[in-house]
């Protein structure tokens, strides 16, 4: 598949050179903010409420709850980079994946019962508590009428919407499809976070140290096509596990002992904090890492096994994305036109 | 275009299905053939909302695990069974389940005592990472292979067999388990009520006077296979899973397209598929809530699209299953063709003058090959499938 355009927002911002000048600086500090039944402050790479602010969102999005103004946002930017409109809407699908979808705003939803009444509740927040409203909204944004889906699940979700878009591609069901990736940050799942992980109270993310979790948000989404608009546009695909890449993006924290020592592997949660969709933020730092040909590689990023190899490549052509556990040995693999 | 390749045509070689019409297919069909509406004010729940809904009240729920999974469980045994699978670790197994609930973590006893600054053991946020449907079938059944939880709200269930099919096509799996599950909720009760679409009487599905769905819960599972690794094991492969069409309607967030356009392109991209018209159409499955926007925008299309053609909507008999919908329905579409009769749209009386369309009205007698079943979504999400009976 080829990649006809990118865009992502985080908590540095959106777009791909708000991205590479993130990759050059180096990991910065995040948030540190109180949550409620959370001794300490909680650190939390979140994007800032301005980001997402009305002016910048189409008209018919005034009443979107945040998870969807993330989504949408990374979506639309990913169309302006591509440099182009989509040719035909119709012919273009939508795959989404995420974990825990619009949680602050299901949240919200029961708030509203317990304090209204289940006869009382907002019929706004309950729609938009529905996992797949965020894929609408873009939809709305773009006249985009071809199939949609969004997709909910912990492990391997963004490799599941990128197979699937390859099937629809291939089998003719679309011309192009926008393949996205996001999750939002909310204080309900600090909590939760706080209970069940080590949290990283000094605000730094160590990778391969397992120095602590620190939540991120955001989303990312490729526009991907079977043919190439321009011999420059990069290929991404799902592929089985192969020790033939010079060079992995990972998930550290989960990766195996054997993996961690061995595979010249870096690891960006420092940039954009930990999410279930750590391997989308990855895929779109290869695409930056063989468009600028440098591999951005900060004490932080790296496993030990990468900070032995000190890999200066001549030309990078290929890398491999990994997450772990991994259901099934397969990765994400960013590559020029060969 | 979608590409047809005969090489590659997907069979069902299993189905399960739980609902409020039966715990399985022979009873849920014995209650269809007698129009028999087994609803109930589901105390169970303790939602101050009182129905009428379609809950399945003797579903065992143990301490931990989902009601949702609980559900899907049950049809996946079933449809397990009559699939008599080989030792499914050897094979490469795609499974594809639609959910709405299961997808959320709506516990009101846990965030209840977040709101007051009580510490909770987290065992509901436990049983929810657990309760993830496709990840929990995978790690139940120890298989390997493509595996999605589709959350398009109401077409779920149908995009999720859609879904399975593309991957068996596309060569990813060597059989796919494909469905939905979905248990009623006291969040999703209070939700459909404030959006105004619920009925406290029985659902009346294409009714002039409907007003409004009644909510259900339950789960049906497809196994699905090439005819390749069907042979030797089943002479006779039954029913086919033969066109799948998707559209968004790309207009509003809760509401259907007045026109229907990206419905109309949904089926005939289905029957593109299957290699169809109309006129091979037995009957259709209609999503068929029996609430004002959706039956008007799905009956006109009916009516206009497939003239003449018989159209039953089984959630009369199911209430709506939300995510577990399009593949309960999927199911009872398939059993519809193989015994050759629909049921009445119980609940039906009056004819609307805005739609036109007269759902079944008795057990109709359906001799065609071919079953259209559709649904329509929050989001703007429209799903079409259609089943063939084998053997004509």
């Amino acid at each position: 598949m080829f990649i006809s355009g990118l865009g992502l927002i985080y908590s540095k911002g959106r777009g791909i050179s708000t991205l590479i000048s993130d990759l050059e600086n180096g990991p910065s500090e995040p948030e540190f903010i109180t949550v409620s039944m959370v001794k300490d402050p909680f650190p939390v790479f979140r994007i800032a409420s301005q980001c997402l602010g009305d002016r910048i969102l189409p008209r018919a999005m005034r009443r979107a709850d945040r998870f969807s103004r993330i989504v949408t946002l990374a979506a639309l930017d990913s169309i302006e980079q591509s440099g182009r409109s989509l040719s035909d809407p119709s012919r273009t699908g939508i795959l989404f994946a995420t974990s825990l979808g619009p949680h602050t705003t299901s949240f919200d939803f029961l708030e509203e019962i317990l304090a209204y009444g289940d006869t009382g509740s907002s019929p706004t927040k309950f729609t938009h508590s529905v996992h797949n409203l965020a894929v609408s909204y873009i939809a709305q944004a773009l006249h985009i009428t071809g199939p949609t889906s969004t997709i909910a699940q912990f492990n391997n979700s963004f490799i599941q919407v990128l197979l699937l878009a390859q099937a629809w591609l291939n089998n003719g069901r679309c011309d192009q499809v926008l393949v996205g990736a996001g999750e939002e940050f909310g204080n309900v799942l600090a909590y939760i976070l706080s209970r069940k992980l080590i949290i990283s109270r000094m605000g730094q993310i160590d990778p391969f140290e397992n120095n602590g979790y620190i939540p991120g948000e955001g989303a990312v989404f490729f526009l991907l096509s079977k043919s190439p608009n321009t011999d420059q546009d990069l290929m991404i695909d799902v592929e089985s596990w192969t020790d033939k890449t010079d060079l992995y993006l990972v998930n550290a924290e989960q990766i195996s002992q054997g993996d961690r020592d061995v595979l010249p592997a870096l690891c960006y949660a420092p940039i954009f904090g930990h999410t279930f969709s750590s391997i989308a933020f990855h895929a779109a730092i290869a695409a930056a890492t063989i468009q600028k040909q440098k591999i951005y590689q900060g004490l932080r990023f790296g496993s030990p096994a990468m900070q032995k190899q000190n890999i200066v490549k001549q030309s990078l052509n290929a890398i491999a994305c990994r997450e772990y556990p991994n259901h099934d040995n397969q990765q994400i693999i960013v590559r020029k036109q060969k | 275009m979608i590409s047809t390749d005969d090489q590659i045509d997907i069979y069902i070689s299993g189905v399960g299905v739980i609902s409020a019409a039966g715990s399985d297919l022979s009873s849920a069909l014995i209650s269809m053939e007698n129009g028999q509406r087994c609803a109930s004010d589901a105390g169970w729940l303790k939602s101050p909302l009182k129905g009428p809904f379609f809950d399945v009240p003797d579903i065992n729920v143990p301490t931990g695990k989902m009601r949702t999974l609980c559900l899907l469980e049950k049809a996946l045994k079933q449809a397990l069974e009559m699939a008599a699978l080989p030792d499914m670790t050897k094979l490469r197994v795609g499974i594809a389940m639609g959910t709405t609930v299961a997808c959320q973590l709506n516990d009101l006893p846990f965030y209840s005592d977040y709101r007051e600054q009580r510490h909770n053991d987290l065992s509901s946020v436990d049983t929810f990472l657990k309760g993830n449907l496709a990840e929990a079938v995978a790690l139940m059944l120890g298989t390997h292979g493509p595996h999605v939880t589709v959350v398009n709200a109401c077409s779920s269930g149908a995009d999720a067999i859609g879904i399975a099919a593309d991957w068996l096509k596309a060569g990813y799996c060597d059989v796919a388990i494909a469905g939905g599950a979905d248990e009623l909720n006291r969040v999703s009760v209070s939700g459909f009520h404030a959006l105004g679409v619920s009925s406290d009487k029985l659902c009346a599905p294409f009714d002039r006077d409907r007003e409004g769905l009644n909510l259900g819960e339950g789960a049906g599972v497809l196994i699905l296979e090439s005819r390749k690794r069907l042979h030797g094991r089943k002479d006779k492969p039954w029913l086919r899973l033969c066109g799948y069409g998707a559209s968004n309607d790309a207009y509003h967030l809760t509401r259907p397209l007045p026109e229907g356009t990206s419905l109309k392109r949904s089926i005939q991209t289905a029957f593109d598929q299957a290699g169809v018209t109309f006129n091979d159409i037995a009957f259709v499955n209609a999503h068929g809530t029996a609430t004002r926007e959706n039956d008007k925008v799905e009956g006109q299309v009916l009516l206009e699209y497939l003239p003449g053609v018989p159209v039953v909507s089984s959630k009369a008999y199911t209430g709506h299953t939300l995510g577990a919908a399009g593949a309960i329905e999927a199911v009872y579409s398939g059993a519809a063709l193989l015994s050759g009769w629909i049921p009445a749209t119980t609940g039906y009386k009056n004819k609307d003058e805005e739609i036109l369309l007269v759902p079944t009205q008795e057990k109709t007698t359906v001799s065609k090959a071919y079953a259209l079943s559709t649904s329509i979504a929050f989001g703007g999400n429209n799903a079409a499938l259609v089943l063939k009976r084998e053997g004509d």
